[in-house]
């Protein structure tokens, strides 16, 4: 992986590479190009996660328009603070989707004034597309999402419910507390809990990249 | 030591309502500032955070529209290169330099500069370097864009084409400039009409050994190839 700031490993500064060559870059070697400006390495980085964004803003504003709104005004921040990209602090894809919720969560509070709903029906929307009619990699990403949101359909209710009002709600753990009519701390505890066994049992069986070793 | 691991104890909790993003300000930046002199803490929440970046992948998938895609590439390009968007129409030069003349305060003063320059210029006649030349190529219409007009205005390796009386696009579409070079359509530049049908676009080169400037219809955004005929070539 090439940290931001340098040139990709082999890749002259001023080639202008293939699209083909592109798509076989790590994201965080594309993001040393959209750092130079480059348009065709931020349109892969845009093919890659534009789907998952876009379903993410959706679920938290409820609404195609404004999340269709949120995904373009989030990737546009990409495009113009790549440089700020750290590979240190985390991946592509975890630093654009963090954009997209926090856009997402302004967005929300703008339109609405209120508490969001949280029981949106994401089926009712989704779009009639056969898994024929898929490309490989958006039917990848439907078949993981099944399997996540089965995978998380095992924590208790408590847990995933705190979980759900923070991180697509954009609500304070004392503003689920309000809501809840239950103290701060067991907010706060029911958040960790949920995490945690995201973190040691769901988050393993689904093989996503992270740092493993187990904390006393 | 130990009030230290104590307090990171406490602050379990506030870590994984952070990680969350669900701290206040104030709680936010107090955290902060334990995390900027914590390994311990800082290790947790790096411990924690695939936990988290999992909970994007468990809402349901949908395709964003196309036009999402062709808006952000029409934004984005116009940025990774500032001649590849319309450029503004130039007033002809020899309008500019007329107003600047007709200005009685300055009649006299250009009147002195041009005799001036005009013995200079005998003077150092064959040691100057020449500017390039600028070059007027009428364009063809093609495809029966019979109303069309334009003019591409060349000078060194790069040229502006002005079009005239082009047909209106739709909001979702783009006029695109291309060079043709032994058969193969290098893209070069999208632009819009103004409201009366002309415009004024950079053709940046190189434009050696091209075969001719050529203009399509094509989605926002642009495209790598053309998806229409195209509807005036300009030969090079």
């Amino acid at each position: 992986m090439i940290r931001p700031g340098s040139a990709p490993v082999g890749i002259p500064v001023a080639e202008k590479l293939t699209p083909d060559a592109l798509q076989r870059l790590a994201d965080e070697d594309l993001m040393t190009l959209v750092e130079r400006r480059d348009a065709d390495a931020f349109a892969v980085i845009y093919d890659r996660h534009g789907g998952g964004a876009y379903s993410l803003a959706y679920r938290i504003v409820g609404d195609s328009a404004i999340a269709e709104d949120v995904t373009q005004e989030a990737f546009i921040s990409v495009w113009r603070s790549g440089a700020r990209f750290d590979a240190a602090r985390g991946s592509v894809r975890s630093w654009t989707l963090g954009i997209v919720r926090n856009r997402a969560i302004d967005a929300l509070r703008r339109a609405s004034g209120s508490a969001p709903k949280l029981d949106l029906d994401d089926d009712a929307v989704l779009e009639s597309q056969t898994a024929a009619e898929l490309t490989d990699s958006e039917a990848i990403r439907r078949e993981t999402s099944r399997r996540v949101r089965g995978a998380l359909g095992e924590l208790p209710a408590e847990q995933s419910e705190v979980i759900g009002l923070a991180y697509f709600g954009g609500f304070t753990h004392r503003e689920i507390a309000e809501m809840l009519g239950m103290p701060l701390g067991t907010v706060k505890g029911r958040m960790r809990l949920g995490l945690e066994k995201i973190r040691l049992t769901l988050a393993e069986r689904m093989g996503i990249e992270g740092p493993w070793e187990v904390l006393p | 030591m130990s009030n230290e691991r104590e307090e990171c104890v406490a602050l379990r909790d506030d870590l994984a309502a952070y990680a969350l993003g669900a701290l206040a300000g104030d709680e936010m930046a107090a955290l902060e500032r334990h995390l900027d002199s914590c390994e311990a803490c800082c290790a947790r929440l790096r411990w924690l955070s695939p936990a988290v970046d999992l909970l994007p992948a468990a809402v349901e998938q949908l395709s964003p529209p196309p036009r999402l895609r062709a808006n952000l590439m029409e934004a984005v390009r116009a940025e990774a290169a500032p001649t590849a968007v319309a450029a503004p129409a130039r007033e002809p030069w020899w309008r500019a330099v007329r107003g600047v003349i007709m200005r009685p305060a300055t009649g006299m003063a250009v009147l002195i500069l041009l005799v001036v320059g005009v013995g200079a210029g005998y003077l150092l006649r064959g040691s100057q370097t020449e500017a390039p030349a600028t070059q007027l190529v009428q364009a063809e219409p093609l495809n029966g864009a019979a109303t069309v007009s334009a003019t591409l205005e060349r000078t060194g390796d790069s040229a502006t084409l002005h079009v005239h009386q082009l047909p209106a696009i739709a909001e979702d579409e783009v006029y695109e400039v291309w060079v043709q070079r032994d058969g193969v359509m290098e893209p070069r530049n999208t632009f819009v009409l103004d409201q009366d049908g002309s415009a004024a676009a950079a053709v940046p080169g190189p434009l050696d050994g091209g075969e001719a400037v050529l203009v399509t219809r094509e989605p926002r955004g642009g495209s790598r190839q053309p998806t229409t005929d195209p509807i005036l070539s300009a030969p090079l």
